[in-house]
């Protein structure tokens, strides 16, 4: 076990690096004046471009390879660079970018997961009936969904008829608390702080901006959620142990919950497991829909800039937080189900 | 075991009526109408500042924050493109008032005194001084202090002053390794320049510079006042006259002041969290008197549908609108929309006349065989011509951009009437014409074996794309022969593309450094124009010869009759030699709640002037 | 043939066999639904445009669902748009589908350093998220289908390749496999005779459901300016132009639902039923469900 570890260990450097040296190939393919977008942004700004100087004062025409060993040699200095997209350092920026997401995606997987859990639960109880296709096709539909045409008809109902759930991370108010002083940000994560500093009217309000993007993205994963849920349930269904709990003439629901779904529900752990890292990365449009500042947003801009620095330091984050949750994952499947061999 | 399924399919059920519930209870309820956040504004904007240091951006995001943080040394009369106000001097310099001298080149501020930094330092006109020193020998590249070093200095750049001090040509200096003379020699001139006389700032010109005020004026960031002190505080140039090539010129993460700010403005800067917003707050010492607005949020909120819903209900005060979606905001209660605003900008399809044939996918065959074009396309006038009568002005303006623009008569923007002459003649949609320019074109050899060509956008404009498309539309209809293809290229794509030369036909817009027709005739016409520049060798030859002197007289006089007539006659020949097609002149608009009071328009202004704003109802 | 007829016999496998059924006529039969109205020698897949303006026209003669933002008439897009949809998400799955096989097959069934040697590099193009990926990768590349296909292929493969490979090590110990060996057959045999057609249904459910995703990621690239060029018959595109429509003038909510409305259901329905028939296929397969219902 612990040999493990130590190995998945040691891959994370390697898979994290072979990641980034993936990319830097890809942007091979460009030339400097390609990479020069970064400062220039768009056709207006070119009235006061001189391409050749800009290009001479970032170094955008020394060989990839070059610029890739400067960026490693950086990061070995603990400096992931600098990103013009942002205006800010890549480390800085994805620090203070991460939190909001974070917060976003824990917030999401509890509904994604329980409301999952119990769709597949119907479906796979009421296999090949009616309430089986329903949820199917509810559960469907919102994996189909484009997430953006859902954002949206959910912001003018519940927020421009109903006045509930606006968009963005805090009401003025609440920001204006939020900067000053006396509020300390611990995590970043505004919910978390609200609580840690007592005030539960700035934690209501953070909730209140999250119940949009959360609703979407859960919405958006019940299908998947739902559909492995519904067939390890099945399986489970059909095992000697709950047959034996039915012949032994327990209630239908001690049966289901107690022992069918208990048991279906470890391949669903994984799953939940990754499907949290999908959260993280899949949030792109969701936040842009409700104007919520996370690493999602971030991601596209600075990609649609051509930013390296800020689109390796991404991809260093997202490599590292994947081989993180796969090997707790991993390690956890290991723990509950010993059958499972880690070769 | 009948009974428990039917429980689950229960559950099941309720989750579904509360779903559907929760979607349909809602059509019912609207937004109420008083006031929200009584003393902030908050203004929903796409883009958002590249920088917080005056010598730095470049940008209209950057230059309204700066505009609300700072003064300037004058101020725009209100609406007034021309006419000054004092500001932190306390009288407007002119010939009148002998506070310019008679050559032109002597400039005289007094400096007001007992202005007060946010800070609580009080203003002097060192830090006058300090704030023009520093800008030159900052000098960041393509950067916006051109436009104080060449009328101080002569040169645009300190490289090109370097090099023009050591005889050598400017691609040959490095500006980090320069002789200890060379150093020095640029210290004194940048401090020649600028000079403290008692209470006066007297600034000497390198040559007379008509449009000097409005480079200094409030709306111009590069020229707002900063605290020499605290500047250096923060790790600015610290005013020693050998230390500055350690500051000059650096990369924006080492620019000090890139996300600090503080000024003798009405507002001090709160925070910005980047990506995301910026919050000033109420300088209560400001020397005009405090803002009526406590605190302004500055949201960065990039889909539409989000901003016109924060208006909708109220959790924005201005938001910012593209003309297409104006009627979706026109008709909304509690809200005020000023459009039609004409502004010191216009949007120019260029020609290239000297097409780089290496490689190049967008002329086809790269011959005059029917499936291409030739590199020396554009060089026949019958052919500008010809395309000038192709573009559908009326249409364009009235459906695409819904009537919010203006057609050019030149590159002078009519935002700047008294230069522009509205009596000239200029191309309008006419098939036939365009026909009969298409046949004179090559000798008649191009109406014969017809042309194929790909004309470029940036990707995402989607009224450029249009304008390439109805170029392209009415081509074949002249002659079906004649084939236009239009391609969106991507930002990157398109910037390494422009610099290969390789787009024959490209669209860009221009945006007013200040108001002077100046800066529309030198970028568009002269022959190192930062457009005319890039078109070609024969473009440059043309200007070289036929605009560049005329170009000079528009500087080197400061009698606006006597500039009139050169900007006259410089339109007439854009004109005749068909030398781009001006596209459009884009109209500003204004959207806000009601609740909103005071605000005005002024086209030099970057953005919005909280100051001027109130709410109520 | 039996399996067949108890999928059918599935009424949601049913309906998603009848969905996909019908988007495959209509994409046959496109230039016949939607007549392209452009000069000879132009592409088909470029939308026809109703007017040169921006705002949406609702439905009416000429453009029988409405048009999209910049007059696009988006009964036209939805037609020839189903073949895009079909053509991106058969290319992309269908292309994954073979370099997962090829690398999946060949780590497993060789082993050793070759198997380690694949699996880091798979590993490495798997530390990308998929969107994340896919969008760096198109902006590197440029604007274009082609493009959105190419960079889904190179980030989508990896699944396949580790489900085969599971499937390969499950397969290459059973008797029947040694026996082939021991005989000397060659080893490619081997592969596509024996230990492939044992661990292909999985990999086709997979595949089934994937086509759908596909579709869906590139519509989001669409979404994030990345996808097909303005114009391009592409679902994606089409449900993007409504993005800065779906409030409506004030009085008249969802005044422009069209633009909105078709694009969404085509792409709804078209990956509901990869979905349905992907499920379908699953429950009819999976050995561990076949022995009749649970009650």
């Amino acid at each position: 076990m612990t040999h493990y570890i130590v190995r998945r260990l040691l891959l994370l450097p390697v898979v994290a690096f072979g990641a980034t040296l993936l990319i830097f190939i890809f942007m091979q393919f460009l030339s400097p004046y390609q990479l020069v977008s970064t400062y220039v942004r768009s056709p207006e700004e070119l009235r006061h471009a001189d391409l050749d100087t800009l290009v001479k004062k970032y170094h955008l025409d020394a060989p990839f390879y070059e610029r890739y060993f400067d960026w490693v040699g950086n990061i070995l200095h603990g400096n992931l660079g600098w990103s013009a997209t942002s205006n800010d350092w890549v480390a800085h920026s994805i620090a203070a970018r991460f939190p909001a997401t974070l917060e976003l995606a824990i917030y999401a997987a509890i509904p994604m997961a329980l409301g999952g859990i119990w769709l597949g639960t119907v479906a796979a109880v009421n296999h090949n009936r009616f309430w089986d296709h329903v949820t199917r096709i509810f559960a469907i539909i919102g994996w189909s969904l484009p997430t953006f045409v859902f954002g949206l008809v959910f912001l003018m109902v519940f927020y421009v008829w109903l006045g509930w759930f606006p968009p963005g991370r805090l009401s003025t108010w609440a920001t204006q608390v939020v900067i000053s002083p006396s509020f300390h940000a611990y995590t970043g994560m505004y919910s978390i702080d609200a609580l840690l500093n007592g005030r539960l009217d700035v934690f209501f309000n953070a909730l209140q901006h999250l119940v949009g993007p959360v609703i979407t993205l859960s919405y958006l994963y019940w299908a998947l959620l739902l559909r492995i849920t519904r067939s390890s349930m099945l399986e489970s269904l059909r095992q000697d142990y709950v047959r034996t709990a039915r012949a032994k003439g327990l209630e239908e629901s001690v049966v289901i919950k107690k022992h069918a779904r208990r048991n279906a529900l470890i391949p669903v752990a994984t799953s939940v497991g990754l499907m949290f890292l999908g959260l993280l990365a899949g949030v792109i449009i969701t936040e842009t829909v409700f104007n919520y500042p996370g690493i999602g947003l971030l991601t596209y801009q600075a990609a649609a800039q051509l930013d390296y620095p800020m689109v390796l330091g991404i991809c260093l984050l997202y490599a590292g937080l994947l081989v993180l949750v796969n090997l707790v994952v991993d390690i956890g499947y290991a723990l509950i189900d010993p059958r499972v061999s880690l070769d | 075991m009948r009974m428990d399924r039917d429980r689950l399919r229960g559950g099941a059920l309720w989750f579904f009526v509360a779903v559907v519930l929760s979607a349909v209870a809602l059509w019912s309820v609207a937004a109420g109408a008083q006031v929200k956040n009584p003393d902030s504004i908050v203004y929903a904007m796409y883009g958002e500042p590249e920088t917080l240091d005056p010598a730095f951006a470049y940008d209209t995001a950057s230059g309204e924050a700066i505009y609300n943080i700072y003064d300037n040394l004058i101020a725009y009369d209100k609406g007034s493109t021309s006419d000054f106000v004092p500001m932190l001097a306390t009288k407007v310099p002119s010939l009148k008032n002998g506070l310019i001298s008679k050559d032109g080149r002597t400039y005289i501020f007094p400096i007001r005194r007992g202005v007060k930094f946010q800070n609580g330092a009080t203003l002097t006109p060192l830090d006058v001084e300090y704030t023009f020193e520093r800008a030159m020998l900052l000098d960041p590249a393509a950067g916006p202090t051109w436009m104080i070093s060449e009328p101080l200095l002569g040169y645009a750049t300190l490289t090109e002053l370097a090099a023009h001090l050591m005889g050598v040509s400017p691609d040959k200096v490095d500006m980090k390794k320069l002789p200890a003379k060379v150093v020095r020699e640029i210290y004194d001139r940048v401090t020649r320049a600028v000079e403290v006389k008692g209470d006066n700032v007297i600034f000497h010109l390198a040559k007379p510079y008509p449009p000097f005020l409005a480079i200094l004026a409030h709306g111009a960031s590069w020229s707002a006042i900063i605290n020499k002190k605290w500047a250096i505080a923060q790790g600015a140039w610290d005013g020693l006259p050998s230390t500055w090539p350690k500051y000059h010129d650096p990369q924006p993460q080492a620019d000090p002041l890139y996300a600090k700010a503080m000024g003798t403005g009405p507002f001090k800067l709160e925070t910005w969290q980047r990506g995301s917003q910026y919050i000033l707050t109420r300088f209560d010492g400001y020397w005009q008197g405090p803002a009526k607005i406590k605190t302004v949020y500055a949201k960065k909120v990039d889909e539409f549908s989000t901003r016109l819903m924060m208006l909708q209900t109220g959790d924005a005060d201005i938001i910012m609108v593209d003309p297409p979606y104006l009627p979706q905001v026109e008709k909304l209660d509690g809200v005020r929309v000023t459009k039609s605003l004409p502004r010191l900008q216009n949007t120019t399809a260029f020609f290239n006349y000297n097409i780089d044939p290496k490689g190049n996918d967008y002329i086809g065959s790269g011959k005059l065989d029917g499936n291409g074009i030739p590199s020396d396309f554009f060089q026949d006038i019958h052919v500008r011509k010809a395309f000038n009568y192709l573009f559908d002005w009326d249409s364009y303006i009235k459906q695409v951009l819904l009537g919010q623009g203006a057609k050019p008569y030149g590159p002078v923007p009519q935002a700047m009437a008294y230069y522009v002459n509205k009596k000239a003649p200029t191309y309008s949609f006419n098939l036939e014409k365009a026909a009969e320019e298409f046949k004179q074109a090559f000798d008649g050899k191009l109406w014969q074996t017809g042309f194929k060509m790909t004309i470029t956008y940036n990707t995402g404009n989607e009224a450029r794309k249009t304008a390439c498309e109805m170029l392209a539309a009415n081509a074949a209809k002249v002659n079906p022969k004649f084939r236009i293809e239009t391609m969106a290229v991507q930002w990157p794509v398109f910037l390494q593309k422009y610099k290969a030369g390789v787009l024959p036909l490209f669209i860009i817009g221009w945006l007013a450094d200040y108001p002077d027709p100046y800066n529309f005739v030198q970028p568009y016409m002269a022959s190192t124009g930062a457009y005319g520049s890039t078109q070609g060798d024969y473009f440059v030859q043309m200007a070289r010869k036929d605009f560049d002197p005329l170009i000079d007289e528009t500087i080197n006089n400061v009698d606006p009759a006597v500039r009139r007539a050169a900007f006259f006659k410089l339109q007439e020949l854009a004109y005749e030699r068909a030398i781009d097609i001006f596209l459009v002149e884009p109209y500003g608009n204004h959207v806000e709640r009601t609740w909103v009071k005071g605000w005005y328009f002024n086209p030099v202004r970057p953005g919005e002037d909280f100051y001027i704003l109130s709410k109520g109802e | 043939m039996d399996l067949f007829r108890r999928f059918l016999r599935n009424p949601l496998s049913l309906t998603g066999f009848i969905i996909l059924l019908f988007f495959a006529l209509v994409a046959a039969l496109a230039p016949l639904i939607a007549p392209p109205q452009g000069p000879v020698g132009t592409s088909p897949y470029l939308i026809p445009r109703a007017g040169w303006g921006t705002i949406p026209l609702p439905p009416g003669p000429g453009h029988l669902f409405g048009t999209a933002e910049g007059q696009y008439d988006i009964f036209y897009g939805i037609v020839w748009g189903t073949r895009t949809a079909f053509g991106v998400g058969l290319a992309v799955v269908g292309a994954s589908l073979i370099i997962g096989l090829v690398v999946g097959s060949v780590a497993g069934f060789f082993g050793g350093w070759l198997d380690e040697l694949m699996m880091r590099v798979t590993d490495i193009f798997l530390a990308f998220p998929y969107l994340v990926a896919a969008v760096v990768v198109t902006t590197i590349l440029g604007k274009g289908l082609d493009k959105v296909i190419i960079a889904l292929i190179l980030f989508g493969w990896m699944g396949y390749a580790r489900l085969i490979r599971s499937s390969v090590l499950q397969v290459k110990e059973m008797e029947f496999v040694e026996a082939a060996r021991a005989l000397g057959q060659k080893t490619w045999k081997i592969i596509l005779r024996h230990v492939l057609p044992n661990s292909i249904y999985p990999l086709l459910v997979q595949a089934s459901m994937d086509i759908g995703s596909v579709v869906l990621t590139a519509a989001g690239l669409s979404f994030l300016g990345l996808g097909a060029e303005t114009g391009f018959a592409d679902w994606g595109q089409l449900v993007s132009f409504a993005r800065n429509w779906i409030k409506g003038e004030p009085g008249a909510p969802f005044q422009y639902w069209y633009t909105v409305f078709w694009p969404s259901l085509a792409i709804v329905l078209f990956v509901l039923g990869w979905n349905l028939v992907g499920d379908g296929v699953r429950d009819v397969m999976d050995p561990r469900l076949r022995q009749g219902r649970n009650s």
